[in-house]
């Protein structure tokens, strides 16, 4: 029984009397196997712990740790947040302790939930990649390895490894070489055409493909005309960005045989389904994680409800867009 | 796979007691109460509630100091201000709505009942400090306490009834309107100024300096940073609560860390919904904010 207009609560009688059966939400995603379509998005969901006693952890079927680099990260100076319509845009700058505290400490915690994880890879060289990949390749309790080629927020970013398809190829390929881990690459938006990107990653022997990560804006104070964050851009992320993020996969999927995670402003049942239809096999929940912390359920059920209603199967739905509207002829 | 369906334990509907307008005394501002047993329970002064401001909108969360509790009634209250659109949403809840709040979280202030507590609040920023007096007195320890409060202008001051109720006036500070100050706090408080509320650090007692007294402070960020930067300087203790923009408030997104000095000088960041909001003010950097 459902209450307010997007299932975001359910009432505590149906909470505490009925289980959900997940298994028609099983997923593959290349070499990876999921229980449910639904990722929580690097940087949005921390290392798990963070959503402890907020989140049904459960109802995620892999969870994409905050970014890991070789050496830690300071972030980007203060501020680094700034609400927009439907968004907002961050600058954090990939913070984070470093490979050392994230095997010592961070990975070991988010291992005991029992969720696949996933460790999502940054540096400035090709080498930092290649050796991160190297030593995350020995951990038992990753499901899968992401190459964040993407990041807007720091000067070696997007620009050097995410725009450029000679060069994402030669990344993707050296990570290749050196882990049997399924291997994801997040692409940028920030490009004129995502495609030959997309095929790069995949000929160079990415195992799927993340698509994709936060668009370019700005916000500037007309009273100090300075920009409202730390840079003067940053990563702008939310409903606003759906449609386009929606497009995005949908070129790729229309374009190359490879599993996709659909990746942007997606925070309904309806959301992740436009993009299954448009050809992701699974797609990531990212900024709605701060608005509502336990969507991964509600949409969960949504999807549940929507493939007993249309009598089908998530399998059948991935991809099943049937092109543009059409006026019915008589 | 058969999942339960688990009940969340932080993240609460709570149905509104009231949101009173406190217009026209101090117009923008509204105090809401809400019927929250499980945050009564467990708040500290200086923690906050994450607070969606409607379900039908897609904005984020508004983190809000807590005023005050009542842990056998269950009832937790704050005290907030309209500033935007999320605020004026969580305004326009009635008594009987469910609003849907995340908390308490982050850290608190540290109780400290063996100095004289001298409490420094300016504008929104003062509200929690009602919290931190309770939980000052309540300890039984005699602590002495002093209040000063301070603000652009005198409608800005707020939560006078509540310090009274305790039994303390406070020493006000505004910035302009010193003749219309006075006539409204002539009797609720102990003294009313024109100037900035570091000024009041001119007024403290040589036993409030010489036996350490303890600052806290909450207020807008150039207020601490003045605060701080005398409250140190007079070798005092003092504890500051940052206000910031949150998106998680849970610790996830670094979207609210704040430059914090390391040993060696150099900065690092803290996350002020979770190693905050209140820090210890020599470790902040505010040069860097």
């Amino acid at each position: 029984m459902w209450q307010s207009r997007d299932n975001i609560y359910i009432i505590v009688s149906y909470r505490i009397t009925m289980d959900a059966d997940l298994s028609k939400l099983e997923s593959n995603l290349g070499p990876l196997a999921l229980k449910t379509p639904l990722i929580a998005a690097s940087g949005t969901f921390g290392y798990g712990p963070e959503f402890e006693n907020v989140t049904d952890l459960h109802f995620f079927g892999a969870i994409t740790l905050k970014a890991v680099s070789l050496e830690p990260r300071p972030g980007n100076p203060y501020p680094r947040i700034v609400e927009t319509p439907s968004g907002m845009l961050n600058c954090i700058g990939l913070e984070n302790p470093g490979v050392d505290i994230f095997l010592s400490e961070k990975l070991p915690e988010a291992c005991k939930y029992g969720i696949p994880l996933i460790a999502n890879l940054v540096g400035d060289r090709i080498e930092d990649y290649r050796k991160l990949a190297e030593i995350l390749d020995r951990e038992s309790c990753l499901a899968a390895l992401e190459i964040n080629a993407s990041c807007p927020n720091v000067d070696h970013g997007f620009l050097t490894f995410g725009a450029n398809s000679a060069i994402l190829g030669e990344l993707v390929k050296s990570v290749r070489e050196v882990t049997s881990i399924p291997l994801i690459a997040k692409l940028s938006p920030n490009v004129t055409d995502i495609v030959p990107l997309a095929k790069a990653a995949r000929n160079a022997g990415a195992d799927i493909l993340n698509l994709s990560n936060t668009f370019l804006g700005m916000s500037i104070c007309i009273d100090s005309r300075k920009s409202r964050l730390s840079r003067d851009y940053a990563g702008l992320s939310g409903r606003a960005i759906r449609p386009i993020a929606l497009r995005i996969a949908h070129q790729v999927a229309s374009s190359l045989e490879i599993p996709i995670i659909g990746t942007g402003g997606i925070y309904e049942t309806t959301d992740a389904l436009e993009f299954f239809i448009a050809g992701a096999s699974a797609v990531s929940l990212g900024t709605v994680n701060f608005v509502h912390p336990n969507r991964a359920k509600d949409i969960c059920l949504g999807i549940l409800e929507y493939l007993d209603r249309k009598n089908t199967t998530l399998d059948r739905l991935i991809g099943s867009y049937e092109g543009p509207h059409a006026c019915e002829t008589f | 796979m058969k999942v339960p369906l688990s009940k969340s334990e932080r993240q609460l509907l709570c149905e509104v007691v009231e949101n009173v307008d406190l217009a026209p005394e101090t117009p923008g501002h509204f105090r809401l109460t809400v019927d929250a047993p499980y945050i009564a329970e467990n708040a500290a002064p200086g923690q906050f509630i994450h607070i969606l401001p409607s379900s039908e909108s897609d904005l984020l969360r508004r983190p809000i100091s807590i005023m005050g509790i009542d842990s056998d009634s269950g009832i937790v209250t704050v005290l907030y201000r309209v500033i935007g659109e999320g605020t004026r949403l969580i305004s326009q809840a009635e008594a009987g709505d469910k609003l849907d709040i995340i908390g308490p979280l982050g850290n608190g202030f540290p109780i400290i009942t063996d100095k004289p507590a001298v409490l420094f609040g300016g504008g929104v920023g003062i509200p929690p400090l009602a919290f931190l007096l309770k939980k000052l007195v309540d300890s039984g320890k005699g602590v002495s306490v002093r209040i000063i409060l301070g603000a652009r202008e005198p409608e800005l001051i707020i939560c006078l009834e509540d310090f009274s109720k305790i039994g303390l006036k406070p020493d006000i500070y505004v910035e302009s309107g010193l003749a219309e100050a006075k006539k409204l706090f002539g009797d609720k408080a102990l003294s009313v100024h024109e100037g900035l509320i570091t000024c009041a650090f001119d007024e403290l007692s040589d036993s409030e300096t010489k036996s350490g007294a303890v600052v806290y402070a909450c207020g807008p960020i150039p207020m601490l940073k003045a605060v701080a930067y005398k409250s140190l300087n007079l070798g005092l203790d003092c504890y500051v609560s940052l206000e910031n923009k949150l998106a998680c408030g849970l610790g996830a997104c670094l979207g609210c860390s704040i430059p914090v000095k390391n040993d060696d000088g150099d900065i690092h960041y803290e996350r002020v919904c979770r190693e905050g909001p209140v820090f210890n003010a020599s470790r902040v950097a505010f040069d860097k904010m």
